[in-house]
């Protein structure tokens, strides 16, 4: 009992520490961001832009269909709930799962998946080769030329998927209830509209760009924490996307709750 | 008023290794520093770098002590400092044109090298590849090739190379050797401070100020 219970409390320290580092990256970026964009140093800006090019732009091709899926399940089980004939809700349940729930949380489960770990696994290849230091030698710090740049660029990219994937949901939601409900176009757009209030495209919003910061901060902090071996990197890879996706739920959970206090 | 030093480092101790006697380097200047092995050189540039801070003793850059300065100061002095190391250097992810312009066009100098001058201080240094060639494929010549030709690009105030001749051939060698000389004589102004372990160096370098910097490994694990 007393072994359990020291190896839960050594495991809930490393994780608080490992989430304090994660804050610390996030912090230390916003604090270099306005002088980044103020020197707007052309190298900073190319990793900004390929960043922004392999999470946002090749995850579009996964995250679309994953949407329109996505859209189509939810109808499906919406009108199986509330019957043909109500398309006010069936739009509103619509818009509520998907705009201020799903579609943040599953654009950032992708992003984790297809980028998470490749953040981490590079960041901790050039910690092995050396590469880190030569940047140091060179007088450019390491934050402000490998973290900033990534950590806006994976929230950028989530920020534009989250939107894609919700008028992916949207679509094919209606998609599958005019084909098969034959649900008229203005009266599901209707729906929507009266739905898609300024607060439900806030909580988006702020989830898709808090989610950004912290699989960004969490990937980086484990690959910079990538120590002489080589077989660091997998491990350090494999707790970034796990730490990613625990930060993410976690989350999730305490803006929903502060949302629904307020 | 005593002459400007661009660097001084005397006593110096890290884990493992130290460095017992006194260098000084002014504008100008060629050195050849010899120290008992590879391991050396290396901690040495590190230190003189401010990569790792020493256990005793002092480094002294552009008449500012290392010791206790901010990041920030430490990155502004380091612009003024071409190094050429033994491993790594590059980034491998970068081709050879963005690693050879990351310098320059990271810190705004002046104006940005142009396309005519990168390819000069290619050639000047003997690389012979393509200069969108991805770094991580380059062999040991070719990385120590574009490391110099970045060196002459950002005209940095002091050059330190870390064994800069080994674990390459003697004509991938010289046309560095030829080119780091040329850098010199055309910026008096500069100092080019060579680190190795290679006791047959000197001798390629005519004119160089030869120092023994006695040390060792210690063995206070």
């Amino acid at each position: 009992m007393i072994a359990f219970a020291h190896a839960l409390g050594s495991w809930l320290m490393r994780l608080l520490r490992s989430q304090t580092d994660v804050l610390r990256v996030i912090l230390d970026a916003l604090g270099r961001l306005p002088g980044a964009v103020r020197e707007r140093r052309p190298p900073v800006r190319q990793v900004y832009l390929k960043q922004v090019y392999f999470t946002g732009l090749e995850s579009l091709k996964i995250v679309l269909p994953v949407s329109m899926a996505l859209g189509t399940i939810i109808i499906t089980q919406i009108v199986g709930l509330v019957g043909v004939g109500n398309e006010s809700l069936t739009a509103k349940v619509l818009v509520w799962t998907v705009v201020r729930e799903l579609g943040p949380l599953l654009t950032a489960l992708i992003v984790i998946a297809r980028s998470g770990a490749a953040i981490a696994t590079e960041l901790g290849s050039m910690k092995i080769n050396r590469e880190i230091e030569a940047l140091e030698m060179l007088g450019i710090p390491p934050e402000n030329y490998l973290i900033l740049p990534r950590l806006v660029g994976v929230t950028t990219a989530i920020f534009a998927l989250t939107v894609y994937f919700e008028i992916g949901a949207v679509a094919g939601g209606f998609a599958v209830a005019s084909l098969a409900w034959h649900l008229p176009f203005e009266q599901f757009a209707q729906g929507i509209y009266t739905a898609l209030t300024f607060s439900a495209l806030f909580m988006s919003a702020l989830k898709s760009v808090v989610f950004g910061m912290l699989i960004s901060a969490a990937c980086c902090a484990q690959g910079f924490s990538v120590g002489e071996s080589a077989t660091e990197i997998p491990q350090a890879a494999t707790r970034g996307v796990m730490y990613s996706l625990f930060l993410v739920v976690i989350g999730d959970g305490c803006i929903t709750g502060l949302a629904a206090l307020f | 008023m005593s002459a400007p030093t661009l660097l001084t480092i005397e006593g110096l101790g890290v884990p493992h290794a130290t460095v017992t006697d006194r260098l000084r380097v002014a504008p100008g200047e060629l050195h050849v520093a010899r120290l008992p092995g590879d391991d050396l050189c290396a901690a040495l540039l590190h230190l003189i770098l401010g990569l790792r801070s020493p256990l005793h003793g002092e480094v002294t850059l552009f008449d500012t002590p290392l010791h206790g300065l901010s990041v920030r100061r430490l990155m502004e002095l380091r612009c003024r400092i071409g190094a050429v190391v033994q491993r790594g250097g590059l980034l491998a992810n970068l081709k050879v044109w963005e690693n050879l312009t990351l310098a320059s066009d990271y810190h705004h100098r002046s104006a940005p090298p142009t396309v005519d001058e990168g390819l000069a201080a290619l050639a000047r240094v003997g690389y012979g590849g393509a200069p969108m060639e991805p770094s991580g494929r380059l062999s040991l010549a070719q990385r120590k090739q574009v490391m110099v030709a970045r060196v002459l690009l950002t005209a940095p105030d002091l050059v330190v190379c870390d064994s800069l001749t080994a674990g390459i051939s003697q004509s991938d060698g010289e046309p560095l050797l030829a080119a780091l000389l040329d850098y010199r004589r055309s910026r008096p102004s500069s100092a080019l401070l060579f680190l190795t372990a290679d006791p047959s160096f000197a001798a390629r370098l005519p004119g160089a100020t030869v120092c023994e910097l006695c040390g060792g490994m210690t063995d206070d694990r």
